[in-house]
């Protein structure tokens, strides 16, 4: 074997991870090369250096096995309560959006017709503070005196409408009466005047 | 197998059988036996004691958590130090830009009363070396010396070919020793 060849294979004999027969071929070329002598020197001080720095870390570990485990434990424990975090805001701002879209619900009343619609969303520049809010109330409480207002007007045409119908019932219930006695008195004119009529027609020279 | 602790207990893949039952002792056996490896591993990973106990914790968590869909199908110990070397990544990405290592925090690594101060000091020297050293090459030693893994696990557990891994191992040796004799250490009066 070559310096080249052997270079390859020093860091495995460094650390003992030759097998016997490259082993061997290692340490008989190492034997007369100055050059490799020099680089597996090096190699392997800093291989024992590094040793006997893992051998002065061996006492690390501080924590008991319970600690460690508790510490687990309570990592989890945050981790889950994140998630339901998570998901209890994720709710409240589902529900907020939904009663924002239901607050701006607009229904008016008309005299012939009621309109259901969405009214403009709340302007969401404008913090919800206390005095808007009484605002708001306010403002419902003018809309539903409004409302008030349309019902009675409703309620007002619809008696008027009544009374002007069962009027004209009457009136036409007079008026088919009267009818019916005007055709009366003109059955009993024609029944009157037939036999006479009839006299007549017979008596009548057709032939003259 | 190097990585692995116990060869004549119950293996690493039947805890993790057990633990994939719910049994909380087959747990407790893995967090026992691979504890203090993990620990040294994320210390000289991260450079950092304080993070350590963090990560450690994250580490038994993702084992746990991986249990219902562990096979054995690999070494143990390559899948192990997978989560580690990730969790260390991670936290040195999240890290930057990097923060120098105080000597003080280093030597925290090595708190044995009898360890002298000046072995300690020393330790503190080589760990800062070590923790100065270019990322890549600084894996493969850690999980080397404080993996106590082959170069074929190391291989496994970067996902690098196992060439790569043993020459990254040569110019990382190369360098620590460069780096040491530049502070007027050499080798032998470190640790003889």
């Amino acid at each position: 074997v070559n310096c080249t060849e052997v270079k390859d294979h020093l860091v495995e004999f460094v650390y003992g991870e030759l097998t016997p027969p490259a082993r061997e071929e290692v340490e008989r070329h190492v034997a007369d090369c100055s050059l490799c002598q020099s680089a597996l020197r090096e190699l392997r001080g800093a291989q024992r250096t590094l040793s006997a720095l893992a051998s002065a870390d061996a006492v690390i570990p501080a924590a008991s096995d319970a600690r460690l485990v508790a510490g687990m434990v309570l990592r989890q424990d945050r981790i889950r309560s994140r998630w339901q975090r998570i998901a209890l805001w994720s709710v409240t701002a589902a529900a907020i959006l939904l009663l924002t879209y239901l607050a701006s619900l607009r229904i008016e009343f008309h005299a012939t017709h009621i309109v259901l619609a969405w009214g403009a969303r709340p302007s969401s520049a404008a913090p919800a503070t206390a005095l808007n809010v009484q605002e708001s109330l306010l403002r419902h409480e003018d809309h539903l005196r409004d409302v008030d207002r349309l019902v009675a007007l409703i309620v007002r045409t619809l008696d008027a409408e009544g009374s002007r119908v069962e009027h004209s019932l009457a009136t036409l219930r007079d008026r088919l009466a009267a009818v019916e006695r005007r055709g009366d008195t003109r059955w009993r004119t024609v029944a009157r005047i037939l036999p006479t009529m009839a006299d007549e027609v017979a008596a009548f020279p057709l032939h003259q | 197998m190097n990585g692995n602790p116990s060869d004549n207990k119950t293996s690493e893949h039947d805890l993790m059988n057990r633990c994939r039952d719910g049994d909380s002792a087959a747990f407790a056996e893995l967090v026992h036996r691979w504890d203090s490896r993990v620990c040294r591993v994320l210390g000289r990973l991260t450079g950092n004691r304080a993070e350590v106990e963090d990560l450690r914790q994250e580490v038994f968590l993702r084992v746990l958590r991986a249990a219902p869909r562990y096979h054995a199908n690999g070494s143990f110990s390559t899948w192990i130090y997978r989560i580690v070397l990730n969790l260390a990544r991670d936290a040195a990405r999240r890290r930057r830009p990097v923060e120098p290592l105080d000597e003080q925090t280093l030597m925290d690594f090595t708190p044995d009363p009898a360890v002298s101060a000046q072995q300690r000091e020393l330790a503190a020297q080589v760990g800062q070396v070590l923790a100065e050293l270019p990322q890549p090459l600084r894996e493969v030693l850690v999980l080397k010396h404080f993996g106590n893994l082959t170069f074929a696990e190391i291989a496994g557990v970067l996902g690098e070919p196992a060439s790569t891994v043993k020459s990254r191992a040569r110019v990382a040796l190369s360098t620590l020793h460069h780096q040491l004799s530049r502070r007027g250490l050499s080798d032998e009066e470190l640790f003889p």
